[in-house]
């Protein structure tokens, strides 16, 4: 019988108990009864174990590619658009401005060539080449 | 616990303000997975959860040169997507929404744990694949809006006691009774499909044996 009113009184710190901000006291309570009553160590094990299991399933919830893109096409980001992993990795030109300090070598700065390409006078990274 | 997830990000607040898009669309970039995945939690439908996203940084994008800096940015954004959903959800139920009996659960006590079963040695992908991993969805959408807002802040996108409190207006009192509210009755539902689980998994074992 007192062990059952025990149980009940420790239902209300289990939150904090999982979490490890339960007061010293309390906390000192909540153990020396967990050491006398299995019942309880169970739900305090069940307890953490709902609240892992939950989050091990939804750490790997993303937005499909093509949902981030109409994102950034709303929010008329597209220039900003990350790759989707696996994509080749370019350096895009696209942040680039003529003035700004060359993103590969980072000696150079960019600046337009005879063609009217945004190239870096020094390593000659740049968006050069053909129109495909 | 640690904070949040994504406060080990920072981010320009003049920039920010200042209306510069590269640093808004980093912003965007290293956010939006996490606040689709509590609008789908809330929703349901990827099709809403998309439009709540979507909205979240209109919004956002509107408010930025007012937004004063007091609450961490992302807590700030958690704060647009759950007004979002909520409006949402209030629209399609709203017999879901009474304030007053959301208040009046929080004052009442604890149900007392029911299923007393020790199902944490089940294997780790009998625990999270398939079949259960459904399961698991549908128990988290049968909590109530109020109890899920704040599970899926607290123990999914990982915000602490205060930024949850901060992010649903509430005061970390009824935070704190709220979560483990949704927390005891998970585990009560997990308890129960899980120790069913445990029994069928034993039956055919017993069956050979006798």
């Amino acid at each position: 019988m007192m062990e059952e009113h025990n149980c009940r009184i420790m239902i209300s710190v289990l939150g904090e108990y999982v979490d490890g901000t339960l007061g010293a006291e309390l906390c000192a309570d909540l153990e020396r009864h967990l050491a006398t009553c299995p019942n309880c160590r169970v739900v305090v094990n069940t307890l953490r174990k709902t609240v892992e299991i939950i989050q091990e399933i939804s750490a790997d919830e993303a937005m499909s590619q093509e949902a981030r893109q109409r994102l950034f096409a709303r929010l008329d980001l597209m220039e900003y658009l990350p790759k989707p992993p696996g994509a080749e990795p370019e350096r895009s030109m696209l942040h680039i401005r003529p003035g700004e300090p060359c993103p590969q070598c980072r000696i150079g700065v960019m600046d337009y060539d005879g063609m009217l390409s945004l190239v870096c006078p020094v390593c000659g990274f740049g968006e050069g080449g053909c129109f495909t | 616990m640690s904070g949040s997830k994504s406060g080990t990000t920072s981010y320009s607040l003049t920039a920010l303000r200042a209306g510069d898009r590269a640093e808004f669309s980093h912003l965007v970039e290293s956010t939006s997975d996490s606040i689709y995945r509590l609008a789908l939690r809330m929703l349901g439908s990827p099709q809403d959860a998309e439009d709540v996203v979507q909205e979240t940084y209109l919004k956002a994008l509107r408010a930025l040169p007012g937004f004063e800096g007091r609450s961490n940015i992302t807590t700030w954004l958690y704060r647009i997507a759950m007004n979002e959903a909520l409006m949402m959800l209030r629209k399609r139920k709203p017999e879901a929404f009474f304030l007053e009996d959301m208040e009046k659960e929080d004052e009442e006590e604890f149900s007392e744990p029911y299923q007393i079963v020790d199902w944490c040695c089940l294997p780790e992908n009998e625990l999270i694949s398939g079949e259960s991993r459904k399961f698991l969805d549908t128990a988290v959408a049968k909590l109530s809006p109020a109890l899920r807002a704040v599970f899926l802040l607290r123990d999914v996108e990982k915000l602490s006691i205060q930024e949850t409190a901060a992010a649903l207006n509430l005061s970390e009192t009824a935070v704190k009774t709220r979560l483990l509210r949704a927390r005891l009755k998970l585990r009560e539902e997990l308890s129960e499909y899980f120790g069913e689980r445990m029994k069928s998994g034993l039956e055919p074992m017993l069956g050979q044996a006798g």
